[in-house]
């Protein structure tokens, strides 16, 4: 697997999206912080608005980044045919979907820790007022959200074992957004529900619903963290399977 | 005789479609096997089984020895390098990018073949032109030069020469036969294009509806196309007799036709039948190439 690894890492670093998805990245932590100023200029509930800014890019703009990533670098492997190669010179299928979920792990992570660090220092450079702000929560909550990212890199894996065509990019993004659905659905009947509460837990939509803030102290974050986990262990044993005896051309 | 590739009773099925039934191969060290087959025989699909690509449905095959059961399959392949219908290599990135990315995918420590590989191939001149804007021909041979990263001793190209103009497809020809005879690179070749496949092979498997319908060597397809007298006669045993007496090559195809290569004089022919109490029935002139051949043994008939 460490010759999968040490093999495309340094094309992921010389392709131009890994770049253009950082700018972007970049711009719109910036961004997440300066449209807030336009609006108010009370110090006080910059971070907690803000916060809505945040939710919106790890729900919307981060499944577009993470799994934009992988996908179009993944689905390239395919459609030049480089995955017959790795076939060819005895690496397991398994090692390959492990080798991709290492690497772009990593480059999710990359754009995430680069989101947080931008958002927080335009936050900083603004002059937020962090007074009364728990840190623990706001820390359990980045690592909740990060945890979603990953739950959706491992879902884009299953759909690229499925179809590795440059579709699935857009299958992947309209399915994420799909799950808006079932949230409206199950919030139509009473928000407060054992059906809403235990959705919000597995989709981000619902996790960042309503009056999100980074610093609220999430509800049994361990269970939430645990669903999570678990929905993206099974998105990549599933990957596995399938990738395993799937016939490639 | 060693053998780089045995199958045995290979199948593979797609659901109710039976791509191959019951292959049996067997490509030895050294050669250069010519894998003839119409489209939809069963060239690519028994390429592709090969490679790991796919799994057999039943049978199995080994290479260099080693079953496709067997977890040490992984270590033989890394002996032989294919080029499975189009090259595989990443457009965007240069002759030599690709060949590094192979070299890392090998875990090899360091890129000093790069660049004999490269002049191997007749492409270390490209420099920072990407692989997109090489011609087909180039294509092909920075796909022979990733297949061969690891020192490969196998080679499988799978129509290797569709589409090539008569350059690329010469540049390609004396690429496979330098390998060959410089490296002892075994090779095979799936290929429909039978005159330029009749360049290269000194082995051929002829597959047909999923079946090998036959394997022969090069030697014995020569002889099987050489210009020949068919001769249509009462008693064979008769005519091998005459002919033997007069040294003359033959072949008896079946109980009453024989192919004499040679032109004897047929008077004489028929007087030394009669003494046999052998009649000469009817005698034609006869000549066919690998194609003929290919169509005598397959059928012409158009399929679905």
């Amino acid at each position: 697997m460490s010759k999968l690894i040490y093999a495309d890492i340094p094309r992921v670093l010389k392709s131009k999206i890994l770049y253009l998805i950082l700018i972007l990245t970049a711009f719109i932590g910036v961004a997440s912080v300066t449209t807030v100023l336009l609006e108010s200029e009370d110090k006080a509930a910059l971070f907690p608005v803000a916060s809505n800014n945040f939710a919106m890019f790890m729900s919307v703009m981060m499944p577009v980044f993470s799994g934009g990533l992988s996908i179009m670098l993944i689905v390239a492997e395919f459609s030049g045919g480089i995955i017959r190669n790795k076939f060819i010179m005895g690496h397991s299928r398994t090692s390959i979907l492990m080798a991709w979920g290492v690497i772009y792990t990593f480059f999710t992570i990359l754009t995430f820790l680069l989101y947080v660090g931008v958002f927080f220092i335009a936050l900083l450079a603004a002059g937020a007022d962090f007074t009364g702000v728990d840190s623990g929560s706001v820390i359990v909550n980045l690592l909740i959200v990060l945890l979603f990212s990953l739950k959706f890199q491992m879902f884009s894996f299953l759909m690229i074992c499925i179809c590795p065509d440059a579709k699935t990019a857009v299958i992947c993004y309209l399915l994420n957004n799909i799950t808006l659905v079932p949230l409206m659905l199950a919030s139509l009947s009473d928000e407060n529900s054992k059906a809403m509460q235990f959705l919000s837990r597995i989709f981000i939509f619902g996790y960042t619903n309503g009056e999100y803030t980074l610093s609220t102290e999430p509800d049994k974050p361990w269970l939430t963290v645990l669903l999570i986990a678990l929905l993206a262990a099974v998105y990549m044993v599933l990957a596995v399977l399938y990738f395993n005896k799937k016939d490639l051309k | 005789m060693d053998y780089v590739l045995k199958t045995n009773a290979l199948c593979k099925s797609y659901r109710k479609f039976h791509a191959l039934n019951g292959v049996t191969m067997n490509v030895p060290k050294g050669a250069i096997y010519g894998f003839v087959g119409r489209n939809g025989a069963g060239k690519t699909t028994l390429i592709r089984l090969v490679c790991g690509l796919q799994m057999p449905t039943s049978g199995s095959f080994e290479i260099y020895g080693v079953q496709n059961s067997d977890s040490k399959i992984a270590e033989s392949r890394r002996r032989m390098g294919a080029v499975v219908e189009t090259p595989s290599l990443f457009p965007e990135m240069t002759a030599e990018e690709n060949l590094r990315y192979q070299y890392r995918l090998l875990g090899i420590p360091n890129y000093d073949g790069i660049g004999e590989l490269l002049k191997l191939v007749g492409l270390d001149t490209t420099g920072s032109k990407k692989a997109k804007d090489f011609s087909l021909g180039m294509r092909q041979r920075l796909g022979i030069a990733i297949a061969l990263c690891g020192d490969q001793d196998f080679l499988i190209l799978d129509e290797p020469i569709n589409g090539l103009d008569p350059q690329g497809i010469i540049e390609v020809r004396e690429l496979i036969l330098k390998l060959n005879r410089e490296r002892k690179i075994t090779f095979i070749i799936s290929s429909h294009i039978l005159d330029e496949l009749s360049k290269l092979a000194t082995h051929y498997g002829f597959i047909d509806d999923g079946r090998i319908v036959r394997e022969m060597s090069a030697e014995e397809l020569e002889n099987a196309c050489r210009k020949s007298l068919r001769v249509t006669v009462t008693d064979t045993a008769a005519l091998a007799a005459v002919l033997d007496k007069r040294g003359i090559a033959y072949s008896i195809t079946d109980a009453a036709n024989a192919d004499i290569y040679a032109r004897p004089n047929i008077s004489e022919l028929v007087f030394a039948l009669a003494d046999h109490n052998c009649q000469l029935i009817s005698c034609s002139e006869r000549e066919e190439n690998l194609e003929g051949f290919f169509i005598s043994l397959v059928g012409g008939e158009a399929r679905e």
